[in-house]
């Protein structure tokens, strides 16, 4: 598909690049290109997936996305782009279908993409709500995926319809505000939308990696006397950090952190501060956690740049060092959708964690 | 399934093992919070009693790696294979490595299995020798203070149930029968429970010689199936279905089991056994009783498994040979071909006996006598050498009055739940064909997992494997259900070894046929036809 490209595909494609559709005919032309495929394949579908994006490109972009994600989550996926600062004015679609084996090879099976592009005048956000509503498969989930800032107002008949709103916010430059605004959109009367940050995504194996040490008793007596943590993270990886460390401060009964100089400090009862040094490294968003206690036990996760893996080391007094391997969290924006797309239910662990280090946010 | 889950995958928060008590709660490690929805086992030691047998190879360890590459496993886990043949741990961890590469649904990956294969070791003895016991013991103790395995072991008998007695006493005898230091022991059995109602009394006695009835898991890979969990989840969370499963609207289901295969090179075990202890007696029953079964107080293992025993409880016994004759069909395969190839007759099968009697296909027509089912056939058939292979459950819904439409052919709807392959669920129903003159037509909706969720579904042996891990017994069959499946089946055995001039008689079938026409009269009789294979 090729929406941005000068020109619009000759020779529509059902495997290949996206057909314009005028608006209003779009179910029809959909319905067209189910009738020239060639070859045998079945159409599914288990949710809608909208995303939203105001960024240049961005139409290309989550295309390869979305035929990542549709390899594990059979959808009907309506794109919009909005791009306010076009010279053009108007509103076009394309339509499109992403086709895969399924994991047997036995059968191909096709997710519909429907392609939005509003520009000039018609880059209005009050617009989304009729797209997708015109658009979506009624009787399955909405997962709405709004890339960038989030919009100080939103629809409240969207939101409510919504069954997850997928976010990322590690790309937020001020996430004080963005987490507020999230807030200020959950638990609206009638609303049942739930939270979905691709940021936590990016920690939960991490965390399993984390937790996994103290399942053994002899180690979770460590975990009390934990009163160092060190935390090494890309550049876009500091939000990432924060919210491992509101995870810990949450789960350990720890205060929620100062900022202390370069540093931050977690109080706690009857015990001595905890604190937690952020470091700034080049590879994965997060590359190193690790926790010291203060009798000696040293607990690791790594993960090497470019792998897949984390590697986790423990050291805990009176007993032998210890190493395993496991899948580490995707880094790519696809698997962490189709990870998120993989649950249900309200975020405790994730609000919890946003509450503690709410303050260090805005920090 | 994946870690960072606060509940489970969109909708089922706790289906079924979660209803367990919590293997790894918070109150113990609380940063385990809303990590999993399923909470991921406390690690133990998985003693393998057979591991250099093919189970092991093609289904057990990778089963066990692909739990450890998921995530699912605790890393600390360790895996001790115990068998007769001599080879140092190291030889083990390379034959293992071989197999794993060889029958995993996932890639192996090296930096993986370097981590996974530091957990497996191997204890070489014979199954009666006291010696290799004590070795055993102080293996799992050492294990226990290095992996932090918290004395809680996990036994795998992956061995003919001879086997069991030899086994299961030398366990008791060195305490190893026993969690330590507040851990646990369960023991995994691999079928079949017996040859009969006798030999399972007996099997069933020597396992509880050492271990509680809650420590015990008979494992049926037929039960960890995607689709037969689904069966429950179709049933009981689908208002639309559970109001019209019952003998006002259903006429019949059927059961199938089929396989293309022949024998291979199982006929020393399958010469013994054939088709209905094979596959009826265990798999399809337990497939009925998921079917017929009334909906459980709770998805507890033992709720759901009280409710099981019931449904054996009500299967109408067939108490001569009459009975058999008229319920239950045996043949076997005479030669024939598949996929246009030409297969030898089961009698000309290497390592069996010319003159076997043995049945490689069973079609059976089983009353279900309770409330809900009073008059409906369920209708059971597996069988080797078949034109396809596969398992479905097929509930045919009695068809409309012929008042408005005057259908020809059959017109009922027929919901069919696919096992295996392709898994999945349609719906038969009727539809107007487009056009001015009304023809009616069936069409199907068809659900399938492969293509609305993109991720293959774990292996059953991963499923059960994790399961037994975590205490959570409801895929597994008790001790009752073992018996009362006995019962109703010892009844067709016994007429089947009574004199030749007494028995019902043992049909043919060419290979790569339906089955005997034998079967096919024995529906005609109902005004019924099996479904095509």
């Amino acid at each position: 598909m090729t929406p941005d490209a000068a020109t619009p595909p000759v020779a529509p494609a059902f495997f290949g690049d996206g057909v314009p559709a005028e608006i209003g005919k779009i179910e029809k032309e959909l319905k067209k290109l189910w009738q020239e495929q060639q070859t045998v394949a079945t159409r599914a579908s288990r949710l809608n997936l909208v995303v939203y994006s105001a960024a240049d490109s961005s139409l290309r972009a989550n295309t390869a996305v979305v035929r990542e994600v549709t390899k594990d989550h059979a959808c009907r996926a309506l794109l919009i782009a909005a791009r306010a600062k076009s010279p053009k004015n108007g509103l076009r679609a394309w339509v499109n279908a992403h086709c895969h084996l399924t994991k047997t090879g036995a059968k191909q099976t096709c997710s519909e993409q429907i392609a939005f592009l509003m520009e000039g005048t018609s880059a209005d956000p009050r617009l989304i709500s009729s797209l997708v509503f015109s658009h979506l498969d009624s009787d399955l989930p909405l997962y709405l995926w709004w890339q960038g800032e989030m919009p100080g107002v939103f629809d409240a008949r969207l939101l409510c319809a919504t069954e997850r709103l997928i976010f990322d916010s590690s790309s937020w430059a001020k996430p004080g505000p963005q987490f507020a605004i999230v807030r200020s959109f959950l638990g609206r009367p009638g609303c049942r939308a739930a939270t979905g940050d691709l940021n936590w995504a990016r920690t939960s194996a991490l965390r399993l990696a984390i937790a996994q040490f103290f399942d053994a008793p002899a180690a979770r007596a460590a975990l009390g006397k934990v009163d160092r943590l060190d935390i090494e993270h890309s550049g876009s990886g500091h939000t990432t950090g924060l919210l491992l460390l509101g995870w810990l401060a949450d789960a350990l009964g720890w205060h929620a952190p100062q900022k202390n100089g370069a540093e931050f400090t977690c109080a706690r009862e009857g015990a001595a501060p905890v604190r937690v040094v952020f470091a700034r490294k080049n590879g994965a968003t997060v590359s190193r956690v690790t926790l010291r206690g203060a009798d000696g036990s040293v607990f690791t996760v790594t993960r090497a740049a470019d792998s897949d893996l984390y590697t986790t080391q423990s050291f805990a007094s009176g007993s032998d060092s210890f190493e395993q391997s496991f899948a580490a969290d995707p880094e790519n924006v696809a698997g962490l959708v189709s990870e998120e797309l993989l649950r249900g239910g309200q975020r405790k662990t994730y609000l919890r964690a946003l509450d503690k280090i709410s303050a260090a946010l805005d920090a | 399934m994946r870690p960072g889950a606060d509940v489970g995958i969109r909708g089922f928060a706790t289906f079924p093992a979660a209803m367990s008590t919590a293997p790894n709660s918070p109150a113990d490690n609380p940063l385990r919070e809303g990590l999993t929805a399923r909470p991921q086992p406390k690690p133990c030691t998985v003693v393998i009693f057979g591991a250099t047998g093919d189970l092991t190879m093609r289904k057990l360890l990778p089963a066990l790696y692909n739990l450890a590459a998921d995530g699912d496993l605790p890393p600390s886990t360790a895996i001790v294979g115990f068998a007769r043949r001599e080879k140092t741990d190291e030889a083990f961890r390379t034959e293992m490595e071989t197999a794993v590469r060889k029958f995993s649904r996932q890639t192996v990956r090296d930096e993986l299995w370097n981590t996974f294969g530091k957990s497996i070791s191997y204890n070489q003895s014979e199954f009666h020798d006291d010696e290799g016991y004590k070795r055993l013991a102080e293996k799992l103790d050492q294990i226990d203070a290095e992996r932090g395995t918290g004395g809680r072991r996990l036994y795998y008998l992956s061995v003919a149930p001879d086997q069991f007695g030899l086994i299961i006493e030398r366990l008791k005898k060195f305490g190893l029968d026993k969690g330590k230091d507040g851990g646990w022991a369960r023991v995994i059995v691999e079928k079949p429970f017996g040859t009969n109602l006798e030999s399972a009394l007996k099997l069933n006695s020597v396992v509880a010689h050492a271990f509680e009835e809650s420590a015990i898991y008979r494992i049926d890979h037929f039960l960890g199936k995607e689709t037969a969990q689904n069966i429950m989840v179709l049933r009981f969370a689908n208002a639309i279905f559970e109001p019209i499963w019952n003998n006002r609207y259903i006429d019949h289901v059927q059961l199938l089991a089929g396989e293309t295969l022949g024998v291979e090179n199982r006929a020393g075990y399958y010469e013994t056994s054939g088709a209905l202890r094979d596959m009826i007696q265990n798999h399809l029953i337990q497939l009925l009783t998921l079917t017929a079964m009334e909906p459980p107080t709770s998805l507890e293992a033992d709720a759901v498994r009280d409710e099981k025993v019931k449904v054996l409880r009500s299967l109408r016994r067939m108490n001569s040979n009459q009975e058999v004759a008229a319920n239950v069909i045996r043949g076997q395969y005479i030669d024939g071909a598949i996929l246009g190839k030409a297969v030898p007759a089961y009698r000309a099968e290497p390592n069996v006996n010319p003159k076997s009697e043995t049945a490689t296909y069973v079609a059976m027509r089983i009353f279900v006598d309770n409330w809900r089912w009073a008059g409906v056939p369920f209708y059971v058939r597996s069988g080797k050498r078949l034109p396809k292979s596969g398992a479905e459950i097929a509930v045919h819904f009695k068809p409309a009055p012929s008042v408005l439409f005057n259908q020809s052919g059959d017109s009922s709807n027929v919901l069919l739940i696919r096992i295996q392959p392709d898994e999945g669920i349609s719906l038969r129903m009727q539809a107007k064909l487009p056009g001015g003159a009304l023809r009616i037509e069936p069409v199907k909706m068809d659900f399938q997992y492969g293509a609305s969720f993109g991720r293959p579904s774990p292996e059953a042996y991963e499923r059960l494997i994790l399961d037994a891990m975590q205490g959570d017994a409801t895929l597994f069959a008790r001790n009752d259900e073992v018996e009362e499946a006995w019962k109703f089946v010892d009844s067709i055995l016994n007429a089947w070894e009574k004199p030749a001039k007494d028995q019902p008689p043992l049909t043919t079938y060419p290979a790569g046929s339906p089955g005997p026409v034998e079967a096919d009269e024995m529906l005609a009789r109902d005004g019924r036809a099996w479904r095509r294979i």
